[in-house]
């Protein structure tokens, strides 16, 4: 891809340095990781991480970390401040009921913040992500282009954004897709 | 050269009224020795060679819309037989051969035209299944070899090798592939079955099926009953209906299938040209027409509506292979209601019913068996129930036995 | 395009969705016939009306049960598969093959 540097080498602050419209971050060396099974949020509660009480939600466990439920026995945990670890290897897992989810390296993360990025997404998703429809905190399962993705509201240092995860396999043409999508965006 | 068209040259008075039509609508009888039940390809094609090799000539076909209508309308008109295993192929290959012949013996034009059908593959894995396919079809009496890029450069100029980020790795370069009017098949056989006796009611359609002491006796039509010495259901997609009022269930799933054509323009493709990774295929007609179809719906429906989605993909692989496709004009689009059987292979034979002989599951593969499917039912019906050796494979108990014909990967991409 | 309401998800594009067969009961394969198993995997129910089907949600690998008009393509209704399997299904396994 032509503009790779520019993209993997983001701005600090997320959006004000692309004129307010549209900026795309790569997090996805972040680190995240998840738990599955029947025992998942009570395993949650026990690592003294809050885990949303229905499914496609997205809270902020603690000061820097973020839960998302995906379903009543699926949550991942995203730090976008810290750097990738080998966790959840080091934790415990011998309970009954709970599986670590390597969500670390099967998906990239991609950030993407600025005031038109709802109207962006619309050029390529099904699922209206207009605030009013879609507020902070609400998680949608679905489509990007026809590649399956999870897309996430919440904040990162205050700031309004959209995660996006995607499978390993078509993020590269997915996020070829984004930089598309944001052309019109741009001064 | 069909005869038939030097007569219309130096004639001044064509169409001649004699030889132009079907013989008008007639009152059903009450008995008949056979009746057929679908008045599509294969349904006159059995009750041509009925009548032609056999001399059985008391048939009644039934259609209950109008002659090839249904599936043999909406077909997308390949006829090849480089399928994948030596049942099929040598299946397949009988029907090319009287394919080939077909405007002749009809004395009417069915536009045939012999321009070889081409397949690509995208993976090393269907390179290898090329190479199974090409050595079962020569093994068989067919032209089927393995072709490389820069052949296929020089057959199809206008052909994008690298569509959708898929190189093409190979092509199984089938000689034989043609293609017919599909229409003028059903008239030719419809004429030529009628010449000979053979009854057409067109809007005749069978709302049950009579039958007695495991045998049937005929079927109530929404014209009156019609007693029946034999009956051949040929109903494509509605197959597994029909056999359910016969009392007896069918392995079949029903599909629609959409397709859709371009307006008109010179010709420059000649073969018939399908990705296997795209499924999607391309053909130009005599006509002129772009037809381009491709895999069946995601879901079973009995209805023959279209969707959006299923076009804009099957367009996006069309262009992905022929780019400049994407100036063209659509003509029309359409969808048939296909009756999938899982391992890709008609349905052929007999049934719990003693004299109620079958003809289903042709999915996505009618069209091209219409002759050999068509002859080898007349040898069935009029041997009273030996199923000749050709269709042997294809008999619905294969199901319970175990003893599937696999055509998917033959099939799939390129009906 | 044509919309289906998933279970987990909400109203989506049926193109997030992925056909999985009819809903069948399956037989137990270690004492059924060979003609019962053929029943099983090969024949579904073929009137037109009102199926019970499979249906994933591909982005979230949800599995569901669609109540669907097999002529008409109306969606009647959508639920979890609990709704109807509660209990995990263990099969005897023989001792000789049959």
């Amino acid at each position: 891809m032509s503009d790779d540097a520019g993209l993997r080498t983001p701005p600090t602050r997320l959006s004000s340095d692309y004129d307010g419209a549209i900026s795309i971050q790569d997090k996805t060396h972040k680190r995240r990781s998840g738990v599955r099974g029947i025992g998942a949020s009570s395993w949650l509660k026990q690592q003294n991480l809050a885990a949303p009480d229905t499914p496609n939600r997205i809270i902020l466990a603690d000061n820097k970390t973020w839960v998302m439920s995906l379903s009543n026995r699926e949550y991942w945990v995203l730090e976008p401040h810290e750097d990738a670890d080998t966790f959840p290897m080091g934790r415990d897992f011998s309970e009954d009921g709970v599986y670590p989810l390597f969500c670390q390296s099967s998906h990239r993360w991609f950030v993407i913040a600025g005031e038109a990025k709802a109207q962006m997404m619309a050029k390529l998703c099904g699922v209206d992500l207009r605030s009013e429809n879609f507020e902070s905190g609400a998680v949608a399962q679905t489509q990007l282009a026809l590649v399956n993705c999870i897309i996430a509201r919440h904040t990162i240092d205050d700031e309004d954004v959209f995660s996006v995860f995607i499978d390993q396999s078509l993020a590269e043409y997915t996020l070829e897709v984004l930089l598309d999508a944001r052309q019109e965006f741009l001064s | 050269m069909p005869l038939g068209l030097l007569k219309y040259g130096i004639n001044s008075d064509y169409p001649f009224d004699k030889e132009a039509d079907l013989p008008p609508p007639a009152d059903l009888k009450a008995q008949y020795d056979v009746v057929i039940i679908g008045g599509g390809g294969h349904g006159v094609a059995t009750a041509y060679y009925l009548a032609k090799y056999h001399g059985i000539t008391n048939v009644a076909v039934l259609e209950k819309g109008y002659l090839g209508g249904g599936n043999t309308a909406r077909n997308t008109a390949v006829i090849r037989s480089n399928y994948l295993t030596p049942e099929g192929v040598k299946f397949y290959s009988a029907s090319v051969k009287l394919f080939e012949n077909l405007s002749n013996e009809f004395d009417f034009n069915i536009m045939y035209s012999q321009r070889g059908q081409l397949t690509l593959a995208h993976t090393d894995a269907t390179v290898r299944s090329f190479r199974q396919r090409a050595e079962v079809n020569k093994h068989y009496g067919g032209r089927t070899e393995l072709i490389s890029p820069s052949d296929i450069a020089k057959l199809v100029p206008t052909l994008n090798l690298n569509p959708a980020n898929l190189p093409v790795l190979a092509g199984l370069w089938h000689r034989d592939g043609a293609t017919a009017r599909h229409d003028a098949v059903a008239w030719g056989y419809a004429r030529g079955a009628t010449q000979r006796g053979v009854e057409l009611h067109q809007l005749t359609e069978v709302t049950d099926v009579l039958t007695h002491g495991g045998r049937v006796t005929g079927v109530q039509t929404n014209r009156g009953v019609v007693n029946a010495g034999v009956v051949v259901q040929a109903v494509a997609g509605h197959s597994a209906l029909l056999a359910q009022k016969a009392g007896f269930k069918l392995p079949l799933v029903a599909y629609p299938l959409q397709a859709m054509v371009t307006l008109p323009v010179k010709p420059f493709l000649t073969p018939l040209v399908s990705s296997s990774a795209l499924h999607c295929y391309v053909q130009q007609t005599s006509r002129g027409e772009i037809v381009f179809g491709g895999g069946s719906d995601p879901y079973p429906l009995y209805n023959s509506r279209s969707s959006l989605p299923l076009k804009e993909s099957l367009i996006a692989s069309a262009v992905e292979m022929f780019p400049f496709l994407s100036e063209m004009r659509l003509l029309r689009q359409w969808a048939g209601i296909t009756d999938m059987t899982s391992d890709y292979s008609p349905i052929m034979g007999l049934t719990p019913l003693e004299n109620y002989y079958i003809d289903a599951g042709w999915g996505t593969w009618g069209f091209k068996a219409t002759p050999i499917c068509g002859k080898t039912m007349a040898e069935l019906v009029a041997s009273g129930g030996k199923v000749p050796e050709l269709i042997q494979p294809f008999e619905l108990d294969r199901f319970s036995r175990f003893k599937q014909v696999n055509e998917m990967g033959a099939t799939a991409a390129s009906h | 395009m044509k919309i289906m309401n998933c279970p987990l998800n909400g109203p989506r594009n049926i193109s997030e969705f992925v056909y999985g067969g009819q809903v069948k009961t399956m037989p137990d394969h270690t004492l059924s016939s060979d003609s019962a198993w053929a029943e099983y995997v090969f024949y579904e129910k073929t009137e037109i009306g009102l199926v019970l089907e499979w249906w994933l949600h591909s982005p979230s690998s949800y599995w569901f049960i669609a109540e669907r008009h097999n002529g008409s393509d109306e969606i009647t209704r959508t639920f979890a598969p609990e709704a109807i399997f509660c209990d995990r299904v263990d099969f005897k396994t023989s001792e000789v093959p049959v």
